[in-house]
Formats: C-alpha cells, structure tokens, sequence
C-alpha cells in the first residue's frame, strides 16, 4: 500500500477503530439471529470503543509543544504555498498575513523541511511519515494526502477528545447492557459508535466543510438513536424534537460556513483564521457558526430541546449525548475561537459567550431545581454545566492574560472539565437507568430509600451528584476550580461570582436527590435493585476515577494541559 | 507527621466504625470511642513533645506538595492557638462518642462514621494552612454534619440540615472566590501561583472586598448577628452529640479563621472594618440574650446564648489587641464547654421526659437532683460566673474592647447582666417551682456524670487557673500583624527600644492611642511579651517583612 495512505491512515485511526468494529457488530447481529448473545455483542462495543480509546491515546504527541507548533506551521504554510486554488486567492485577497508573519511561517517551513529529512533518514521508511510529519506534502497537490492532511488533524487537543468519545462510548455501552432497547441491541451499539466516529472526525477537523460533515453523521444517528422506543409518545417526541432543532442548527451552522466561504473563497480555519478581517459578514458568520455549536452543548437560551430530548430518549443514548456531545461542541468552539484571526473580535462573541454563560448558570440551576424528574435534572443540571465550561471559554478571549495563558490555563480548565464530566455525568446517567430499569420511572420518588434498596448505587450516586455540584476532593470541585480560577485570573469576577452562588443552588437539587435516597424511606412494595455485574464495575471505576481526580488531579490536568498547548496559539 | 496521624487516625477510625457497625451497633461504638480516646492520647503526646522551633510560632507541622501544577501543597501547621483548639476538638470528639451511646440506635456505624468524619474535617480546619487545602477540609466538615442533622437528627431535621448546608456552602464559596481573588493577587505581584498561607501573607493587606468574602464564610460559621438564621434551627434539629460538636467546635472554626486568617491576611482592611464589626459582634450579644429569653425550646434557648456568648468573640477579634483576642481564645474553649454541657443536658432531658419544651418542665430539681446541680452549674457558667471559664474570657474581651471602644463594650457589658437573666430564667422555669412533670425520669447515669464531670473541671479550670491556656496562645496571638499589645495579659516586660523599631510595621489605629499612652505612662512600662521583653528580637510571622509587630507603639508607628 502506498505510505501516503498509511501516514492519512494515521490521522484517524480510532475512527477507522471504530468504524470497522461498528461493522463488525453489525455484521455479526445479522449473521445470529439469537437474543442471548446481543448483550455480549455490547460488550463487543464497549471493548472496541475502549481499544479506540486506547489507540487516541497511543497516537499521543509527547514532544514538548513548540516542537508541535513547528511543525503545524510548517504544515499550514505548506499548505498554502501549494494551493493556489484554496488559498492563495483567499490570502491575496484578505492579504492578513503581514511579512514578519509570512517570514517566521516560512522560516518555520523550512526547519520543519530540515526536521523531517533527518528524522526520515533515522528512522526507517517501512515506518511511513511520522504523524505530526511533512513528507506528504512534498509530494504535491495532486496526491490524495493534501486534501487529508489539509483538511484533518490529528494533534494532541484532537486526540485527547477522541480519547473522552471513546470512553464516553465504552461506559455508556458498558453501563446499558441490560437496558431495554428492545430487539435491536446491536444496531444499538452500533449507531453508538457511528456517532462517536461522527464527533472524532468532528473534533479533528481543520476546515468548516469537514466539521460539518461529522456533525451530520454524528445528528443522523442521534436522531435515530433518540427516537429508539418507537412505541413510546416521549421518545418519539424525543426524537422529532431533536431532528428539527438539531437541522435548524445544522442549517445555521452551514450558512454561516457558507458566507465564510463567500468573503474569504475557503472555509478553512487557518485561511480563515488568517485572513478574517473586521468586516460585518465575517462577524456574522462567525456568530452563526458560534451558536450552531452553542446549541449543541445546549448553552441557555439555545437548550431547549435538552430537556425533552433527555427525557424520552434512551438513557445510554442520553448518557452518550451529554457528555461526549458536549464535550465535542467545546472542542469546536476551542478550535475555532483559537485560531488567532477571530481574536480580534473578541469583544464581540465574548458579549455573546458572558451573556451565554451567565443564562445557562442561572436558568440551568434556577429551573432545575422544580424538576420531578432525575433526567431532566441531570439535563438542566447539563445546561448549567456548560454554562460553567464557557467560563473557561471566556476566560480564552484575551490573548494578552500575562504568562497564566502560556500556561493555557483556560483551554486545559476546559479540557480537564468536559474529562472529569463525561465521568461523572455518565456514571450518573447510568444509576438513573439502572434504578429507573428495575422501578420503572425516573421520577424523584423512584429514588425514596435506595439506601436500603441499593447501598452500593446509591452510595456511587451520592459520590457523582456531590462531584457535580463541586465539593472538593471530588473531580467536579476540582474542575471547577480550574475554571473559576482561569476566570477570576481574566478578571471575569462577576461571571465566576454568579458560577460560586449558582453552585449552591445546584448543591440544593443534588442534595434533594440525596434526601431522597437516604432520608426518605421507600415505597411499599419497593423491590430491591438489582445491578448487573458488568453496571456495577463500570459504576465502580467511575466513582474511583472521580475520587481519585479529586484527589490527585496532577496527571489529567498535565494531559489536559500537553493538549491544550498543542493547539496552535 | 503527628497531624497527619491525627486526621488519619479519625477517618480511618470513622471507616472502621462503620464496617463494625454493620457487625454489630455496640461494635461500632466501642470502636469509635476507642478512636477518639487514641485521638485524645496523640494529642497528649501533642502537648508532651512540643518543640517550639526558635524564632518561628508554628510547634508542628508537615508540608508536601500536593498538586504540583498550581503549586497546591500539603500544608499542616499547628501553633499555640490551633493546638488549644485540636485539644478541645480530642476531649469533645470523646464526649460526642459517649452522648451518643444510648440516642443512637439506628444505622450506628455510619453515625459514628460521620461524627468521626466532621471531627477529621475541623482538625484539618485547625492545621491547614495552604488555602485549598483549607477550603477543602472547611466544606469536608460540612456534608458529614449535614448528614448527621438530616438522618438522626429530631422533628423538622431535613429543613434544618438543608438549610445549614446551603449557608455554610455558599458562605463557602464566597471564600474560595476570595481566596482565588488573593493568589491573583499575589500572582499579579510576584508571578508565582501559591496558596500557601505564609507566602500570601502581606498579599493584600487593604483589600476591603477579599476581606469580605472570607469575612462572609467566618461569620456564618459564627454565627455573626445578620447571618445566624440557620443556627437555631440547626442546633435544634441536631442529634445531641449534633448540637455538641456545633457549638463545641464548628462555631469555633468561624472564630478561629477570624483569628488565623483575616487579621494577619488583611489586618488594614480589617481595622477600617472593625467599627463595623464590632458593631455586629455587640448586636449579636444583646440580640441573641434577647432571643434566648424568648424560647420555649430549651435547645432553641441554648442556642440563641450561642449567638451571644460568640458576639463576644467577634467584638474581641475586632478590638485587635491581645487582651481581647486572649480573651476570644478562652472564650471558645469556655463556651465549647459551657454551652456543650447545655445541649447534652437538654439531650438527657429530652430522653428522659420526650420533650424539650420548656413550658412543660418544672420542679425537676425535686426529681432529679444531681441534673439540677449540674444545670445550676452550667447556667452560671453560661452568665459568667466568676472563677468559671467564661469569666475569664468575657472580663478579658470587656478589658480589650473598652480600649478599642468604649460605648460598644459597655453596651456588650449589658449583654451579661441578660445573661444573667436567661440563665435564671431558664433554672427557674426548668428546675424549680412546682412538678410539672409525671412520672419519675431518672437521675444522671454514671456515664452522663462523667460527661459533665469532665465538662465542669474544664470549667473550673479555665476559671481560676487559665494562665497554661494564655500562655499557650500567647506566642501565636503575638505574631499576628495588626494587633495592637500595649497591654499583655500575662506578664510584665520592661519596654525595649527594638520593638518600638519593630513595631513601625504595625497597623494604627487612632481612637486607641491616648488610652494606649495613658496605660503606658502609668506605670513606666509596658506590657509586653515575654519573649520579646527578655531582649530577643521578634521572630517574623510567616515570611520576612510582613508585619512582624510584637507591640504596637502609637508613636512608633507615627513616626
């Protein structure tokens, strides 16, 4: 096979991980027609998923940043020396990249030239380039790993959220075994990991076209996914609920791509970054492909579909969406706020990202708080979370932060928050399955007296909703810390004053759950819970992960970080 | 290392009572009391092995990184003030065990697991001296007391357990804002991140608004007079050893942050607060006395007199001189006692008689005498009693706080004589006058006599021999910046001219000059500190050039 497509190969391995263990499921599922071994084809999922997780991780970049930075800039100059056709007509034409820029890009293109001839001949050639590598790009505009490596990456802030997918992917698959989707187990699991693939391809993605392109496989599987229990009114509902909004966002998304591509003759994010000039349209596109994404981590008042969506869909779905859906509209906004051109504008979507943020903390707590329902708890509870991570969003805006920001400290409180959430908010999405699989409903009540019904879930339970409203040595404080750290340290006092008091107010919702599993006593004829073995380790490992990030947050927050430097400032 | 042991020894200990407790619930509890009796030994050994390092306040002490990438760290120190405090927190933790014996009687292991666990939190409370560590054992503190409420506690326990939660947590959190607020700042000013409490000392002495959010977190654990709404309902719906590890010791982690964390962090901030606060501390007094005579509830009553007896501490630690935050020290141990006893006496009143209404006691000194004396005994401590703790501690902060504002402590002085009539109040409607009562409630248990024996000799000690206790304090409450020492409690010293030098550090504060001369000239000397007075030069607090005041000279510090 031709190296140049190993080396494309290597930007997405844990989709094509993915992607063949998918198929493979599906293929298996048609070939037994028996009902007995679908529980173990999950269990299949849950394996490839973690093996994908593995693979991201593996592809880890552990040279220090600016050995990163090189590289990248000499892949983007590359780039556009070499595409007249892409870029070139969009430089010339916005002409953002002054001398001393174009001299440094060049400079850097020709260290990263010499880098990569020394390390081709040290290293052997059956090895193919290496993955961060230039070789590729000798070859041409015509070879087909331009286009690759044009339009994907697959640097360290890539890799670390394709990690978070998979094992968003594993638990949730781990943890719903034994929930009902009725017949069609695998293709369960199967559209699972479809979307995963949907939202790493997503995260990888340098140019709007190829964002736009796992958004849509990630939505069309949602979609089906959300609307699972065809006999159910709610998930029905569920499902056309999240297909209108989830389109209208999409629409918005690509209109704004679209006048990108109108000023600019690219959608791609460092021609854009380049060359984004203060013009009205650019600011408008920019704010529609913002809130395109803003309503995919449902930031307030653009999460109006969460809560319905939460509720009738099926909860490892639900469980998936939270977190790794999340988690992938923040990469994207990462990625396209970093790139340095929209800086400029920052005074602009900051208005938007404070005034978001200060909407999701307040309605998300403040509406939470007359829910009946776990899961349209857990989905304000979400709101209010991703109101939380916009602080570290905000706190991005202002390149001239002092050397806190060489630190990345914003970006890695982000990362390191949406990892400690997918944890947590699954493991808790996970107890409401289980308890509202064996009692048959999700409300309040069905949760009276699981102390004595389940000690050990609602133990776990108790650990997950503390974490969530940030009681240290637990992962949700720590996270938070970071966060209101970044934002106190941007001067955004106001913002992290409404996040601490709003804090409590979630304390409140939580502590009302907890009250109902320990104080109150539970109903007549309550049936004891019982907890699959393969729920209960997923379940396990969870509240240990989240107990031991509490407590010792060193290691993810150094990953968190390495991934948030690799970012091109 | 020994501090460690101590927190150590309380959650493991909490964790072992529980997996005995689900063997058996006299399991639990014998573990548990055999935890806190080792809790009491190592803080013995505490006493025993102290060694003061020259030159430097802390006796004790561990420091360890914890969180490299935010230079968080792992800091434990201990000096004269948090080991007075560590100790009360041992003999307590023992008392709580014991109190619980019998009210307990359901899910026993994981009470004892989460009494343990609150004990654990306000130790480190006491030690920790990195600020998220600080904040981290402040909240550890509160989900086991919440829970402590919310399960065993009596009628309307849920209310009452959320609503101390809320208060305390967003109190809370108004402090981690500010801490977060301070490391800026000290980030902005020498461009490391730290949250080491000696490093940030001098960070922002003048910042009124950091101040105020850790202002904000002490004085709800107070409680301070606008924000003590939750304590009466706390206090009333805890389980006794509830109520007794309350206002034994969580009020006192409110004052002791005063102590340990705002005069030194903000000492200039906290002397242009101080009127204010003062102000506050005086309301709370008479506010809470007035309240207290009111109740029908005797746990109610109790703990509207915790609101008063704390006022005291409040106005002292604003006073700002040592006399005063003398008298705060005695005061939260006399008051950890005093009250204690109340509330375990109301838990044995209302296991005996099903009620704690007062209006349905009377005449039970005729049934059971020994309760009476010891009520007796309690009520006098609670009114001040000379030759009992709580004398000492409010005649010292009345001392201090005459210098610093004389119409506030006379007003404050007025909050004894409503003392008085509470305490009265409460005898007479409890414990004399006609049987109301049926039947014949039992008298003090041997276990019971011997809580209150242990509480009554602390008293009595605290009352005619404190000076171990100053003395104690003393180094520590030196080494606070700001404080004013024109007038030491324990010892005279001839005036040295290194400390007036010294002591241009200090923070002014003008409305106490002509009385600080006046005492001055009286005499011809100072009083001072010992150490100080034998010629060695002060040691700094913290870190070099920070406010190493060892006497506060008005004219020194004009000059």
């Amino acid at each position: 096979m031709n190296v140049e497509y190993l080396a494309i190969a290597k930007l997405f391995l844990p989709e094509i991980v993915l992607t063949v263990g998918a198929l493979l499921l599906l293929g298996i599922d048609l070939c037994l027609g028996k009902r007995d071994t679908r529980r173990a084809l999950v269990l299949l999922g849950a394996v490839i998923s973690l093996a994908a997780a593995c693979v991201a991780l593996l592809q880890w970049d552990w040279r220090p940043a600016e050995a990163q930075y090189v590289r990248q800039a000499a892949v983007t100059s590359a780039v556009q020396r070499m595409a007249p056709a892409v870029g070139r007509d969009a430089l010339t034409h916005a002409a953002r990249i002054s001398e001393r820029d174009a001299r440094a890009v060049t400079t850097a293109y020709k260290a990263a030239r010499h880098d990569s001839l020394v390390e081709s001949a040290a290293t052997p050639p059956a090895d193919g380039a290496p993955v961060m590598g230039i070789a590729p790009y000798d070859a041409g505009l015509s070879s087909p790993s331009f286009s690759a490596w044009w339009l994907f990456t697959a640097d360290n802030f890539a890799l670390i959220f394709k990690a978070i997918f998979a094992l968003a992917l594993a638990l949730a698959l781990l943890l719903s075994t034994r929930f009902p989707v009725a017949r069609y187990r695998g293709e369960f699991a199967a559209l699972l990991m479809f979307a995963a693939v949907g939202l790493m391809v997503m995260v990888g993605s340098l140019d709007l076209v190829g964002i736009f392109l796992g958004l849509e496989l990630a939505s069309l599987c949602c979609y089906a996914l959300a609307a699972w229990h065809k006999q159910d009114a709610r998930s029905a509902e569920a499902g056309t609920k999240y297909l209108l909004l989830g389109s209208l966002a999409s629409a918005i998304f690509i209109y704004g791509a679209s006048l990108f591509f109108v000023e600019y003759g690219s959608t791609h994010l460092h021609v854009l970054a380049h060359g984004a000039a203060q013009s009205p349209l650019t600011l408008v596109a920019l704010l529609m492909v913002l809130v395109s994404f803003l309503f995919k981590v449902a930031g307030a008042p653009f999460h109006l579909w969460a809560p319905d969506v939460y509720q009738g869909a099926p909860t490892a779905m639900v469980a998936f969406l939270s977190t790794a859906g999340k988690a992938a509209g923040f990469a994207v906004l990462v990625r396209v706020l970093s790139a340095h051109g929209f800086q400029a504008f920052s005074e602009k979507w900051l208005l938007l990202f404070i005034g978001v943020a200060a909407l999701s903390i307040l309605i998300g707590n403040l509406v939470a708080i007359h829910q009946n329902n776990v899961k349209r708890l857990l989905a304000y509870s979400g709101v209010a979370q991703a109101g939380y991570v916009l602080i570290g969003l905000v706190a991005m805006a202002d390149p001239a932060g002092g050397t806190l920001l060489n630190e990345a400290l914003p970006l890695t409180a982000v990362i390191f928050y949406l990892a400690a959430y997918m944890v947590m908010n699954i493991g808790a999405f996970a107890v409401v399955g289980i308890v509202g699989r064996e009692s048959g409903g999700e409300e309040l009540s069905a949760f009276a007296g699981l102390r004595a019904r389940a000690p050990v879930l609602a133990f776990a339970f108790t650990l997950l909703l503390l974490s969530l409203g940030g009681i240290p040595l637990l992962s949700g404080f720590v996270g938070k810390w970071y966060l209101f750290l970044a934002g106190v340290y941007q001067g955004q006092y106001l913002l992290v004053l409404i996040g601490t008091t709003m804090s409590v107010v979630s304390m409140y919702y939580y502590l009302l759950v907890i009250k109902q599993m320990y104080i109150l006593p539970a109903a007549d004829g309550a049936q004891p819970i019982r907890v699959g073995a393969l729920a209960a380790a997923g379940l396990a490992a969870i509240t240990l992960v989240t107990v031991a990030i509490g407590i010792y947050p060193g290691p993810l927050y150094t990953l968190a970080q390495a991934a948030a430097k690799s970012l091109m400032p | 290392m020994i501090l460690v042991l101590l927190i150590l020894n309380l959650l493991l200990g909490g964790g072992l009572a529980w997996l005995a407790g689900r063997w058996s619930a006299s399991a639990a509890r014998w573990t548990a009391l055999v935890v806190t009796l080792f809790e009491l030994l190592f803080v013995g050994l505490l006493w025993l092995r102290l060694e003061p390092a020259e030159g430097s306040p802390w006796l004790a002490g561990i420091v360890a990184d914890w969180i490299p990438n935010f230079s968080v760290k792992l800091i434990l120190l201990m000096d004269g003030v948090s080991l007075l405090l560590i100790t009360l927190t041992a003999v307590l933790g023992v008392l709580a065990v014991l109190v619980s014996w019998r009210e307990i009687q359901e899910n026993v292991g994981f009470y004892y697991f989460n009494l343990l666990c609150v004990l654990a939190g306000v130790i480190g409370v006491f030690t920790a001296l990195d600020l998220f560590l600080f904040y981290v054992c402040w909240e550890l503190m509160l989900i086991p007391m919440f829970l402590l409420i919310a399960n065993w506690g009596h009628a309307h326990r849920k209310a009452a357990a959320i609503k101390f939660f809320l208060f305390t947590q967003l109190s809370g959190l108004l402090m981690l804002v500010a801490i977060l607020g301070l490391a800026l700042t000290h980030f902005q000013a020498t461009g490391a991140i730290t949250f080491d409490y000696r490093a940030l000392l001098g960070t922002a002495p003048g910042s009124l608004w950091l101040m105020l959010g850790f202002f904000v977190a002490f004085a709800v654990k107070l409680p301070a007079f606008p924000l003590h709404t939750w304590l009466p309902d706390a206090h009333t719906e805890a389980p006794t050893a509830g109520s007794l590890l309350l206002a034994g010791l969580l009020l006192k982690t409110g004052a002791y942050g005063l102590i340990r964390f705002i005069l030194p962090l903000f000492p200039e901030a906290a002397a242009a607060f101080a009127p204010i606060a003062m102000t506050l501390g005086v309301i709370g007094i008479l506010y809470g006395a007035v309240l207290a005579f009111a109740q029908t509830d005797f746990k109610r009553m109790v703990a509207y007199t915790s609101v008063s007896h704390l006022g005291f501490v409040l106005l002292a630690v604003f006073a700002m001189n040592l006399l005063a935050l003398q008298g705060a020290v005695v005061q939260m141990l006399a008051h950890g006692f005093s009250t204690g006893a109340l509330f375990v006496l109301a838990g044995a009143l209302q296991e005996r008689l099903h009620t704690r209404d007062l209006r349905r006691m009377g005449g039970l000194w005729t049934l059971m005498p020994r309760m009476g004396a010891v009520a007796l005994f309690f009520a006098m401590a609670a009114l001040g009693l000379p030759g009992l703790g709580n004398f000492v501690a409010e005649f010292l902060i009345l001392l201090g706080a005459y210098r610093a504002n004389m119409p506030l402590a006379a007003l404050a002085a007025v909050g004894l004589v409503f003392a008085t009539i509470y305490a009265l109040w409460l005898l007479q409607r409890a414990f004399y006058g006609p049987v109301a009562s049926e039947g014949a409630p039992r008298d003090l248990r041997p276990r019971e006599t011997l809580i209150f024996a242990v509480m009554m000799a602390a008293l009595l000690w605290l009352g005619l021999f404190p000076q171990p206790v100053l003395d104690a304090a003393a180094p520590a409450l030196h080494r606070v910046p700001g404080v004013s020492l024109h007038v030491g409690a324990y010892v005279r010293g001839p005036r040295s001219p290194a400390r007036v030098r010294e002591s241009a550090h200090s923070v002014a504060r003008p409305e106490t000059a002509p009385l600080a001369e006046h005492v001055r000239n009286g005499d011809g000397s100072v009083w001072g500190d010992a150490k100080a007075g034998r010629g060695e030069a002060p040691a700094p607090w913290g870190r070099a050039g920070t406010g190493t005041s060892t006497i506060d000279d008005r004219r020194g510090g004009a000059r």
